[in-house]
């Protein structure tokens, strides 16, 4: 049956891409059922369109069951190495599309908000993530709306500088004190 | 320019190139710099390891059971499982006397591939095994004291849940002329002790709804409220905590049991 999810570790899942590695099919499957959620939600958060979004899932999968013997463990966390394949397709596909047709819509709000994370979804989620979480919510708002904008949604200073109506100029000191913010914060803890 | 007199620009600008700000001209330039010079090319990969987990921290979405069809297909990986459980046997004859069973399976798209093997047959015979039951226990509130005139309880819609091996755990016949939903366990797998669960109404596209928490015993009803079986191409139910989910447009815990839900005619 499927795993208790409390149970569900950085370790659990590296030890499954290790069974995908050698073209273990069942081990896919249960890597699907814990991360596809988180990694949906994360390419639905890119593309907005639930059809791209599942389509970029469906290829990172497939890229997951091809490339598993490229995971190292030393170098990341398996949910970071999962998800920087989705959010690579995700944006690779953003590229191929008309981007003025997607909608950053609620998505912008959902980013930011900072609510008591739900203590099951983050458990399959790295430590990296936890500690990056920490310090995101230690910047002022705007800072961290626009440097999550940059990242997830790989925009420029203009183009968040016209989704969040604000000049350029303030854009470029949010990223670059949010940036400056963010490595002091996860500099202890490296 | 040498970079390493101006620690704090290179800094920032490995950190611009690492969030993807850093565009044109300029990123090409670091990115010649860091081919060459390890100082700059150890920043650009502290940056990448700091930002790569925010990837992570977006909330959970389920995506519809097509999408891992259409993995299994495309890697050629659903028969080399050599899982297929065991089918009920299948009234072969009976099929197209009780239900049109041709024209569902092959319509939706939803379905699509090896899955369609394994639990739509099985699917196909539960239905038809527990369809004779259905009326009894759907009737049976009736002779509770009931309302004059209360229309006859009927089942429009039915489901079997399917676990991921594939193997019917439950039944749910949907009365939507009383906005019922009857849950009927079926066969002998276990459900998750002790752990709340959750219906979901998984729509042809968008997101789900959350059809209401699961009885604890797994057999019960759930008041369909203002919810139309029409606008749901499958069923399905996900491990959560007490409560349910937080997330209102999805389950936040896995997806343990899903099954299409089909109207019966």
């Amino acid at each position: 049956m499927t795993a208790n999810t409390r149970d569900i570790t950085p370790e659990t899942l590296t030890v499954l891409l290790e069974r995908v590695a050698k073209e273990d099919a069942a081990a896919l499957r249960e890597l699907y059922d814990i991360a596809a959620p988180k990694l949906f939600g994360l390419a639905l958060r890119i593309l907005s369109k639930h059809e791209w979004a599942e389509e970029v899932l469906q290829d990172s999968f497939v890229n997951i069951w091809r490339f598993a013997g490229d995971y190292r463990r030393g170098l990341s966390a398996p949910m970071t190495w999962m998800s920087a394949i989705v959010r690579n397709r995700a944006l690779d596909h953003l590229r191929r599309v008309n981007t003025q047709e997607t909608e950053w819509s609620d998505v912008l709000d959902d980013l930011v908000a900072t609510g008591d994370p739900d203590p099951e979804a983050l458990s399959a989620v790295s430590l990296q993530a936890r500690l990056l979480d920490g310090c995101m919510q230690q910047l002022e708002a705007a800072q961290r709306q626009a440097v999550a904008l940059a990242y997830l949604r790989d925009q420029s200073h203009s183009e968040i500088a016209e989704a969040l109506s604000v000049p350029l100029g303030t854009v470029k000191s949010w990223i670059r004190r949010g940036l400056s913010k963010l490595k002091s914060c996860l500099g202890g803890a490296r | 320019m040498n970079l390493h007199r101006y620690p704090q620009l290179a800094d920032l600008l490995a950190a611009e190139y690492a969030l993807g700000t850093l565009r044109g001209g300029a990123r090409r330039r670091l990115q010649r710099y860091a081919e060459h010079d390890v100082v700059i090319r150890r920043l650009l990969e502290e940056w990448q390891q700091r930002l790569e987990p925010m990837a992570e921290l977006v909330p959970a979405r389920m995506p519809s059971a097509a999408v891992w069809e259409a993995i299994e297909q495309r890697l050629g990986i659903a028969a080399a499982r050599g899982q297929t459980p065991e089918r009920p046997p299948v009234p072969a004859q009976a099929a197209p006397a009780a239900r049109p069973a041709r024209g569902w399976f092959d319509n939706l798209a939803f379905w699509r591939g090896w899955a369609i093997g394994a639990t739509a047959l099985a699917a196909i015979a539960v239905v038809m095994a527990v369809r004779s039951l259905l009326p009894s226990a759907t009737l049976a509130p009736q002779g509770a004291p009931t309302l004059a005139q209360q229309p006859e309880a009927e089942v429009s819609h039915v489901a079997v849940l399917n676990n991921k091996d594939a193997q019917p755990v439950m039944l749910v016949a949907w009365d939507e002329a009383h906005s019922t939903m009857t849950l009927h366990r079926i066969g002998d797998t276990q459900l998750p002790p002790e752990r709340a669960m959750q219906l979901w109404g998984i729509p042809a596209s968008g997101h789900p709804v959350s059809l209401g928490m699961l009885p604890n015993s797994g057999n019960g009803k759930i008041q369909a409220a203002q919810q139309r079986p029409e606008n749901y191409a499958a069923l399905a139910i996900s491990i959560e905590p007490p409560g349910g989910s937080p997330n209102p447009n999805g389950p936040s815990g896995p997806v343990v049991f899903s099954g299409k839900l089909v109207p019966v005619s």
